[in-house]
């Protein structure tokens, strides 16, 4: 018998656990040439903002050992242009679309929220926590639990979607974090995001990147991505979506054996573009093989 | 856009730095100027790297590479029998207009690779000048492929071992008169692009040139390429391009 994968992120049932993660997989057109992305357990889209935004100069990636940092500067189309030019192919391909969204202050998350709400053909919205918040001097909104806590509470009351947290890295205590947006409404967590990092070239004497510094993914940061799952797992109720370094099936099991409900797939994309059907098919054949008969029965059975 | 596990049918080492790889992928369409993403071999990188699409014969494709860090190295240490992933045909070719009678193609280094493809395509139909620079002589590449494909060769080195002594660029700029029919494409490094492009302005010669950018994902996906335009835009050279007009290009 072919084992169970559907999982349940709050009130949403996923297919499968494996989505793909934000800034990765565009809006989907691309992916759609190599392979139906309706098979995604969901399609996470590029962060999406209230206006358009060019992002910042070039260079802005570059590789470092087992990973990649980028400083693409949160480049998207705006929330009207998704809504008119992207969202319509979305549902032409029958992706589970999950839109992760972002404002430089709450109420320009309020009114991304607000012109997505009554689309169809969304499942639920991320929120991208990991930005600067311009009222509070750019400090990240997702660094201090009280700021997150009033962006998750301000956001869940004006929309009727499920509402997924993506929690920053830069909290010293990331039970704390957790515990605190769940606390606020969030339906789901997802972590990690990108790790702040930076690349200097040595005989130019220059960083390498025009931003100087940039985010960190990759298999580098899969040990840090795996504790912070298990630990934020441990800390609240609410579904844990696991995010960071993964690049195949095996992978993908840890995280759930960590506490993750569900895992999202990044900079694999890159790598191998497959990467995410080929992690679903992974999956199942690891539950073939260890007798189980669904996912669900794998997830955060961690042996300690 | 395909991605297809090629068995490597030749290797052939060209000079110090270059070698070429024919890789059985069974396609059979591209358009000059489209490049592939090669996967690296394991132990080298984490990212695919991008190469020029120089010709698809029979379901091989041959790529030529230039030796300068990790991935190229750990490519050329590929052997004829062994498999790669090859994603591609990828990006914006070159586009041909019909009433402009000569293609002036101007290479530099392996920016080669797209101009013997476009060439190939052209060859028979128009009047081809090849503009072709590089260090040193044993730097120029498919000397003898150009020759057969009858495009007018003209040579410049850095160290005078072949052609005309100097930049490829300061013998376009003394040969400049006589264009007025013509086109440029063009495809090397920066300065000659730009070089090329400033040329081609003052004399109104439509130009296209091939940029390179670092690439993460090379499918449009990751926005990490871009190029900036006149108009302040950002277009990405992997997906809009590599090949980009000249005159909406912002240069620097
Ligand atoms: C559209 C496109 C077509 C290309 N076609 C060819 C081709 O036909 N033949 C060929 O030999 N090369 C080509 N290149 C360049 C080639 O992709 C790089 O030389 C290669 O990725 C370097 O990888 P590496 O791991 O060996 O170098 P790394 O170890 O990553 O870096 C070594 C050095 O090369 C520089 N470098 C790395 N990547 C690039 C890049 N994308 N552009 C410019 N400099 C870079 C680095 O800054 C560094 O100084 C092309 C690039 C693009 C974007
Ligand atoms: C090029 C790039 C762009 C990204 N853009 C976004 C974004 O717009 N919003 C967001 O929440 N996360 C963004 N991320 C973070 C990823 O969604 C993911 O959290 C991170 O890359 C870690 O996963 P990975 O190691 O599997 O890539 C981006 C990552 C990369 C590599
Ligand atoms: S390389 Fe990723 S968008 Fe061009």
């Amino acid at each position: 018998m072919q084992p169970n994968l559907k999982v349940n992120i709050g009130k949403l049932e996923l297919k499968n656990p494996v989505m793909v993660a934000s800034g990765t997989f565009g809006y989907g057109e691309e992916f759609a040439e190599l392979y139906d992305i309706s098979k995604l357990g969901a399609v996470v889209t590029k962060g999406i903002s209230l206006k358009p935004r060019e992002g910042n100069p070039m260079p802005r990636v570059i590789e470092t050992p087992s990973g990649m940092i980028n400083a693409i500067g949160l480049a998207n189309v705006g929330v009207e242009v998704f809504l008119k030019e992207k969202m319509p192919f979305l549902r032409k391909a029958q992706a589970t679309v999950v839109v992760n969204i972002f404002g430089e202050s709450v109420e320009e998350y309020v009114a991304v929220a607000l012109k997505l709400e009554g689309t169809t053909g969304i499942a639920a919205l991320e929120l991208n926590i990991s930005c600067p918040n311009v009222a509070a001097g750019g400090a990240c909104f997702g660094t201090d639990p009280g700021t997150a806590e009033m962006v998750t509470r301000t956001v869940k009351k004006v929309t009727s979607f499920p509402l997924i947290v993506k929690l920053s890295l830069q909290v010293t205590n990331i039970a704390e974090m957790a515990g605190a947006v769940a606390g606020a409404g969030a339906d789901a967590i997802s972590l990690i995001n990108t790790i702040p990092a930076m690349a200097i070239d040595a005989r130019t004497r220059r960083p390498v990147l025009a931003n100087v510094t940039g985010g960190l993914s990759g298999p580098a940061i899969k040990p840090i991505a795996l504790r912070m799952v298990h630990e934020a797992s441990k800390a609240v109720n609410i579904p844990v979506i696991g995010v960071g370094g993964i690049m195949n099936g095996t992978d993908a099991i840890e995280f759930l054996l960590a506490g993750a409900s569900a895992v999202q797939v990044g900079t694999a994309n890159f790598v191998r573009p497959t990467a995410a059907p080929d992690i679903i098919s992974e999956i199942r054949s690891y539950l073939l093989e260890e007798h189980f008969d669904s996912v669900n029965r794998i997830i955060g059975q961690l042996q300690i | 856009m395909k991605e297809t596990e090629a068995q490597v049918a030749y290797k052939e080492i060209d000079g110090e730095k270059y070698f070429r790889l024919g890789l059985k992928t069974g396609w059979n369409e591209f358009v000059a100027g489209q490049f592939v993403m090669l996967e690296v071999p394991s132990g080298g990188t984490l990212l695919r790297r991008p190469f020029g699409i120089v010709k698809l014969a029979g379901g091989v494709l041959e790529i030529c590479i230039k030796v300068v860090g990790k991935g190229t190295s750990a490519i050329s240490l590929l052997q004829p029998g062994q498999t790669v992933s090859v994603l591609g045909p990828l990006g914006t070719g070159f586009s041909v207009q019909k009433e402009k009678d000569t293609a002036v193609l101007i290479a530099g280094g392996y920016g080669v690779a797209p101009l013997f493809a476009l060439a190939a395509s052209l060859s028979g139909q128009k009047k081809i000048i090849f503009y072709y620079g590089a260090k040193r002589s044993a730097d120029l590449l498919y000397l003898d492929g150009l020759k057969s494909l009858g495009v007018e060769l003209r040579l410049a080195t850095e160290d005078g071992s072949a052609g005309e002594k100097g930049l490829v660029t300061e013998r376009i700029e003394k040969e400049m008169s006589g264009f007025e029919g013509a086109a440029f494409f063009a495809c090397g490094p920066e300065g000659l692009l730009s070089a090329v492009s400033k040329l081609a302005a003052r004399d109104n010669v439509p130009t296209q040139v091939s940029l390179e950018r670092y690439m993460a994902c090379g499918i449009g996906v990751c926005l990490g390429c871009v190029v900036k335009m006149k108009d302040g835009s950002y277009q990405r050279a992997c997906r809009e391009g590599p090949v980009f007009d000249s005159e909406v290009v912002l240069w620097d």
